[in-house]
């Protein structure tokens, strides 16, 4: 079992590529870039968990701190779990291969079990590790503090990942039946991630006062969701709270490992299922242009892919479902609940900037050149030119971007009625940022593409490209954002939108004249 | 049709996959391309439709080179690689409407042809389902049509009948013949020394990237078979 979990980071991670091969110095350079987002992300954490320490604190609530954060760690290990459990756990690219290996099918079980286990795992550790230090700078917590925060740590992801593999599985094979199968798992998984946001804003109407309302809320959640009351209790010191978490962790496990262990063929036959009808008669084929054709070839891609939609659509059509609301509402109506005075000038004159960082974190172009894989002798063999290539990639981040980021500057202009320059670069600057992250995403997956991959996840969310946008176009709206939102200056608006158009054109020139050898040098 | 002149390729890490290789496939040719595995044919198969990368020689493809014409070349050929990964997401009528409107093939003539090729590889019922619900020969066969649907002057093919059932390799053969006849060529590379032979008017042995036969087929294989020559050719130091 352990050489199965060797043998899949040795080959996910292309840990061998730090030792030798020609692959080396890129290798280690994306682990310094791990290492550095890690770092990154625990800093951020650390000064998170301090500010709400500090304000928990100030109510006499600090002990809702670390069971806040396990609270934070369980969503995201659930709903990461519901996206990648088709992948990791059932139907991965080497399953009828793995399935072959003179060793038993509950090795392979518990090898994809413990490959999930380990990435929530880490991002687990991320999470709590900072909450658990500041809490234990605040409180002062007894010496038995420590180990029992630290065996308990190695629990905490079990629970998300029991729940989520459950409603990935049901999802997956309830909707394996339908014709349009990808289009049925986009709208469940959509609708499940946005059932979860919504009970989040929902638990903030207990009270307004930020600290108090946590404290309650906690509270609240104690009741709906036992582990975290369990957890809370253990970290106070109470062993038999400890042992509990312990043992229902444990045994839930075990039981899904069994369970997972005996139905195993079972659903990676109903995950993989295709549905086929074998009834088609040629009648007539429309005809189209090459570029249209690669464009529309490029939407299919996308939209073929669950992952790859709900992994870089979801914060437009959140913005799309505040927009609407804030038409249907009214802005107090949507004030109420997201907490946000959007009506208040200062917040409505950075609304332009906040629209872009959603445009930012939303680059399907970053993806479109590793997602080709093994199909990429396709792209180098067909007679169209690169420039025809990168046209429909961007175009499909344009497709996505573009009509809602203009619905929604003008819902959002109708309902707050902001001054006559805000209305503009309501516009204006959410543009700009359309192209800038379509051609940004292309450029950089043009020179950190990862062709060779076996699950897409490798791809749309653990790759390079991905994380470099991401980090590109956070700070290109993050850091306007801030300096507007502290001097409010139209003026920094007016400098973002035109330094970003200009680096989007000048990317945009590039690609056109240089990007093409690049393009073709590629290989998988 | 297809000339290769003092074609060398290097890959990254010193191993040189094809040295100084020159051939000259004409019009009407069926010319077979055999080697071990890892003698380089299918990295020379690669250079020709310009999946790849090359530092010394070049290929022309009537008359225009790969490096410098890439589109225009591309235009009069079709490639099919031992291991077609299609656009899985895609139904097979959309992949062949794809390939269709990227080469400008008139409506008319697409489905005159996809029903032709379509009906002899019996895929038409298939045509509507997904390619991800597509078996490993019926995706080779989806290759093929879409490959045929746009005529192309020169065809190559990397193992074209390993995952065909025999009529569907049967099918094939004929309609290289066919193409052929018509003034187009196929260039191919395989293992089945059997339909080497049969089916090449001209051949060539590749040994470590090194070409150490090349001819018509009578007058390579003489009056032995062509697994004694390749055997010959290829065993002895």
């Amino acid at each position: 079992m352990s050489r199965l979990i060797r043998v899949y980071f040795l080959n996910t991670l292309k840990l061998n590529n730090l030792k030798k091969g020609e692959n080396r110095g890129k290798a280690w350079g994306f682990l310094f870039l791990m290492i550095f987002v890690v770092f990154s992300m625990l800093s951020t954490m650390v000064a998170y968990s301090y500010l709400l320490g500090s304000a928990l604190e100030s109510v006499g609530a600090l002990e809702v701190l670390p069971a806040l954060f396990m609270t934070v760690a369980s969503i995201f290990a659930l709903i990461s779990v519901l996206f990648t459990t088709k992948g990791i756990l059932f139907a991965f690219k080497d399953f009828d291969s793995q399935m072959s290996f003179p060793i038993s099918a509950g090795k392979v079980v518990a090898s994809r079990i413990t490959i999930l286990y380990l990435y929530e795992l880490i991002y687990t550790l991320v999470i709590m590790v900072p909450s658990l230090a500041v809490y234990a700078g605040l409180a002062r917590p007894g010496g038995e503090f420590y180990p029992i925060a630290l065996i308990t740590l190695l629990f905490i992801p079990i629970i998300p990942i029991v729940i989520g593999v459950l409603l990935g599985t049901l999802i997956s094979i309830a909707t394996a039946r339908f014709r349009k199968a990808n289009a049925a798992r986009i709208i469940v998984l959509f609708l499940f991630s946005l059932f979860i946001m919504a009970v989040s804003f929902a638990m903030q109407n207990v009270t307004n006062e930020a600290a108090e309302f946590l404290k309650n809320t906690m509270h609240n959640l104690y009741r709906r969701y036992p582990p975290v009351m369990l957890y809370a209790k253990a970290l106070s010191g109470d062993l038999l709270n400890v042992f509990i978490f312990i043992a229902v962790s444990l045994a839930l496990f075990v039981l899904f490992s069994l369970v997972v262990g005996r139905i195993f063929k079972k659903v990676n036959t109903s995950i993989t299922a295709v549905y086929t009808r074998r009834n088609y008669r040629l009648t007539g084929i429309r005809e189209s242009g090459a570029q249209s054709a690669l464009f529309i070839k490029e939407l299919k891609t996308y939209f073929g892919s669950v992952l790859y939609v709900l992994n870089t659509a979801f914060g437009m059509i959140i913005l799309l479902i505040v927009s609407i609301a804030i038409i249907v509402l009214g802005p107090k109506g949507v004030e109420n609940i997201l907490n946000i005075p959007l009506s208040a000038p200062l917040i409505t004159n950075v609304l332009p900037l906040a629209i872009c960082l959603i445009i930012s974190l939303s680059s399907t172009s970053a993806v479109s050149i590793s997602i080709e894989g093994s199909r990429y002798w396709l792209l180098k063999t067909l007679p169209v030119s690169h420039k025809q290539i990168f046209i429909a990639k961007i175009g499909v981040n344009l497709a996505v971007t573009v009509p809602i980021t203009i619905i929604s500057a003008f819902l959002i202009s109708l309902a707050l009625k902001p001054g006559l320059p805000t209305v503009v670069f309501m516009f204006l600057t959410p543009l700009a940022y359309c192209l800038f992250t379509s051609v940004v995403g292309l450029t950089i997956n043009l020179f950190t593409p990862k062709l060779k991959w076996k699950n897409e996840a490798e791809v749309i969310k653990q790759s390079s490209s991905v994380l470099f946008t991401m980090l590109i176009g956070f700070a290109a709206s993050g850091l306007p954002l801030y300096f507007m939102f502290t001097t409010g200056s139209i003026k920094i608006m007016m400098a973002t939108t035109v330094a970003v158009l200009l680096v989007a054109v000048l990317l945009l020139i590039y690609l056109m004249r240089y990007g093409g050898k690049k393009l073709y040098s590629l290989t998988v | 049709m297809l000339e290769i002149r003092n074609l060398s390729k290097t890959y990254k890490g010193g191993k040189t996959a094809v040295n100084n290789l020159s051939l000259h496939v004409r019009p009407g040719d069926i010319y077979g391309f055999i080697g071990h595995n890892g003698a380089g044919k299918t990295t020379t198969l690669r250079a020709v439709v310009g999946a790849l990368d090359f530092e010394n020689g070049d290929i022309y493809i009537d008359k225009m080179s790969i490096k410098t014409k890439p589109v225009e070349c591309k235009r009069i050929m079709a490639y099919i690689p031992d291991n077609p990964e299609l656009y899985e997401n895609l139904t097979g009528i959309q992949y062949i409407k794809f390939i269709s409107d990227i080469y400008g093939i008139s409506k008319k003539e697409r489905m005159e042809r996809i029903s032709k090729y379509a009906d002899a590889f019996e895929m038409t019922p298939n045509l509507g389902d997904i390619i991800g619900s597509y078996s490993h020969g019926m995706k080779q066969k989806l290759a093929i049509i879409s490959a045929l649907v746009h005529m192309p002057k020169l065809m190559v093919l990397d193992e074209p009948f390993v995952g065909l059932d025999p009529k569907a390799a049967y099918t094939l053969k004929g309609f290289i013949a066919e193409l052929c006849s018509q003034g187009s060529a196929v260039f191919f590379s395989t293992h089945v020394l059997d339909t080497a032979e049969k089916l090449c008017n001209r051949i060539a042995i590749i040994k470590e990237g090194i070409l150490v036969a090349e001819g018509e087929t009578e007058k390579v294989i003489g009056d032995a078979s062509l697994e004694q020559v390749f055997l010959e050719l290829t065993d002895n130091e």
